[in-house]
């Protein structure tokens, strides 16, 4: 599997996102304006829906599941669903149910977890190399290619096999080399803005670079991050449960949504619900985090929201097909970058 | 061009220098010591320590790190990766005998994912808002968005044990290709069937397809001979990045599907904790990335001289 849209090729809000380097940055309106315009889109609405649902019941797992997830009575293995057993029971008599809910909290948890560490880091690193230049941002440049050389999936499973596997091997392992992505996208929007008269007036007032960077440039260029980020966590959702499935993450018999998956390969003819439902909620979380990154996109360009505004031709324009949303005027980086496994 | 490729395969080198250091470095890192474990592994027993020491020489581990590494990228350059601590085989040797299955199931997934994407991408862009276009948005989204180790095992399950139309794993005759295929192609069909509809749209939206419509040209002639010319070059470099993550997601299906590639190579390797196949692995794989993207970059640059040229007329 790979990357449902790569960070380079969803592009920055703002608009295109040139081989990796020059995003557009985005003016953001007033906050309510933003909700405004998200609520309004129909398929962003779905999106923060699925998510919301899959996270609360997360939260909620030990109210919402009948039994313990780790519960063995062999007495009761493939049970189809019933009343009792929503989704049947596995080949330890365990409550697939209880196991999706708390596994929910392990996948979930993991890929927000690295997900926003994988965007911290990349947002910091990408700010410093295009705000200095320099020799900071050749020797940085130089970093990245070499991560980004690699597809990050391949990366990460040789590092857990170095390292040895385990779930907190994973987590790091999939941080350490899936933030190269962002750092080469937030570096192009820093280029750009860099430039900008707000950053002369900032270093005239006397502000020093760090104080540039962090209270004028940074806030800047959030919004396109949080949409990156928003994108970036399906795939690195699917990064972790693939390695998971292939037994480099945690230890039975903790749930985890991709190791439930690679038990129930084993009992594909007997209880396919050991495989079935684990994967639909990966599928759908996946889902609901892309239909939501793509109403933020939209919500956060203005230019967007202008289109909707004119209402043109019942294409509630989001922003996927209409050109300047997505509109690949260059090529995404070449590289074989950051992406799960395909 | 000449000085383009040239400029191009010299920025390789700081890229493979990295890697190699990468290599190194995660060489360097794994838990426990490989000069107790290399005594380990010859004598069958746990050595002394005066063993280990003598082992430590003879391994050369001896010495600074820096000398190893220069040691070690000697060794690399002529071919010699170490033996493999599971197969007593020599990494290269086994490595190179596991390509050609890999290819076997990427190269024609590429193939069916760009048959697929570009002509649905096509029709969805030139169709814009009508049901075909929602058909093969909704479809190319969720393809996007499928775990592909979920998808191939609904696919065995319907195919193979319920239906009973095709093996279930294993490598065989072309029956045996076809579900590991499917699964393989449908992620990158999904994301260049998006990418191609984006750029369809974007060319058909720019100023010279208005002009040729002004100058009164027919609609047909419009899209083959501008849109479509401007919006599948980058398809290209798309492709090309596609195919990496399609070797990457190889490891997942071929694991599956128990089929004998690098992907399978890879995972055994990590279970029997087979450390030099693994550093093989990581050297091998980085190179083959960014020899893959220079052949993207040129092919890109030789088909579009804007690349080479600048937007600046220098370079």
């Amino acid at each position: 599997m790979t990357a449902p849209v790569t960070p380079a090729a969803v592009a920055g809000p703002g608009g295109a996102v040139l081989a990796g380097e020059v995003v557009v940055p985005v003016r953001v309106g007033s906050r309510r304006d933003v909700v405004r315009s998200l609520l309004h889109d129909r398929t962003a609405v779905l999106g923060l829906a699925i998510v919301t649902v899959l996270v609360l019941g997360a939260v909620f797992a030990p109210l919402l599941a009948h039994h313990d997830p780790n519960h063995v009575d062999v007495l009761r293995k493939f049970l189809p669903p019933s009343r009792s057993f929503p989704l049947g029971t596995d080949n330890l008599g365990r409550d697939v149910f209880a196991r999706i809910l708390f596994g929910a909290r392990v996948s979930i948890g993991t890929a927000i977890l690295a997900g926003l560490a994988i965007g911290a880091i990349g947002t910091a690193v990408g700010l410093v190399a295009g705000y200095m230049g320099g020799v900071v941002d050749g020797l940085i440049g130089r970093v990245l290619d070499v991560l980004l050389s690699f597809p990050s999936f391949l990366l990460a499973m040789a590092v857990l096999g170095l390292v040895g596997p385990g779930l907190k091997n994973l987590v790091i392992a999939t941080i350490a080399v899936s933030w190269a992505q962002y750092g080469r996208i937030v570096r192009g929007t820093v280029l750009v803005e860099r430039e900008r008269d707000y950053v002369e007036a900032a270093r005239a007032a006397g502000a020093s670079t760090m104080r540039v960077m962090r209270r004028h440039v940074l806030p800047n260029i959030v919004a396109p991050v949080i949409v990156l980020i928003t994108l970036d966590m399906g795939i690195v959702l699917l990064q972790i449960s693939g390695l998971s499935f292939l037994g480099l993450g945690v230890k039975p018999p903790t749930a985890e949504w991709g190791a439930m998956l690679s038990e129930g390969r084993n009992y594909l003819d007997q209880a396919p619900q050991m495989m079935t439902f684990p994967g639909a909620a990966i599928f759908l979380l996946v889902l609901g985090l892309n239909l939501l990154g793509d109403g933020l996109r939209d919500a956060l360009d203005p230019r967007t929201r202008l289109r909707l505004a004119q209402g043109r031709r019942g294409g509630r324009g989001r922003g996927r097909g209409t050109p300047s949303a997505t509109g690949p005027a260059a090529p995404p980086a070449p590289s074989a970058g950051a992406a799960p496994p395909g | 061009m000449r000085r383009f490729v040239l400029r191009r395969v010299l920025l390789m080198i700081p890229t493979l220098f990295g890697i190699s250091l990468l290599t190194f470095g995660l060489a360097n890192a794994t838990p426990g010591d490989p000069a107790f474990q290399a005594a380990q592994r010859s004598l069958g027993r746990t050595p002394t320590p005066k063993e280990v020491a003598f082992e430590r020489k003879e391994l050369h581990l001896d010495r600074p790190l820096p000398i190893q590494y220069v040691d070690w990228v000697g060794r690399a350059l002529r071919g010699d990766l170490g033996v493999s601590f599971a197969t007593r085989t020599p990494v290269r040797q086994e490595l190179f005998r596991r390509i050609p299955f890999t290819l076997e199931l990427a190269l024609p997934a590429m193939a069916l994912a760009l048959l697929v994407a570009v002509p649905a991408g096509m029709i969805s862009a030139l169709r814009r808002n009508r049901p075909v276009d929602q058909i093969v948005r909704l479809v190319s989204l969720a393809g996007a968005c499928m775990p592909s180790f979920w998808l191939a095992l609904l696919l065995i399950i319907l195919f193979s044990v319920r239906l009973s139309l095709l093996p279930v794993a294993g490598r065989g005759g072309l029956d045996h290709l076809v579900l590991p295929v499917v699964t393989l192609s449908t992620v990158p069909m999904s994301i260049l069937a998006r990418y191609t509809r984006s750029t369809m749209l974007e060319a058909l939206g720019s100023d010279y397809v208005v002009t040729a419509r002004a100058k009164g040209s027919a609609p047909w002639r419009i899209v083959t001979r501008h849109v479509l010319r401007n919006s599948l070059v980058p398809l290209i470099t798309t492709a090309g990045a596609q195919l990496g993550f399609l070797l990457a997601g190889a490891t997942v299906i071929e694991t599956i599907f128990v089929w004998p590639g690098v992907g399978k190579l890879l995972v055994d390797a990590i279970a029997a904790r087979d450390y030099p196949m693994i550093e093989g692995f990581v050297l091998y794989a980085g190179v083959a990335f960014v020899i893959l993207n220079l052949v993207v970059d040129v092919v890109y640059a030789a088909i579009d001289p804007r690349i080479v040229v600048g937007p600046g007329g220098q370079q």
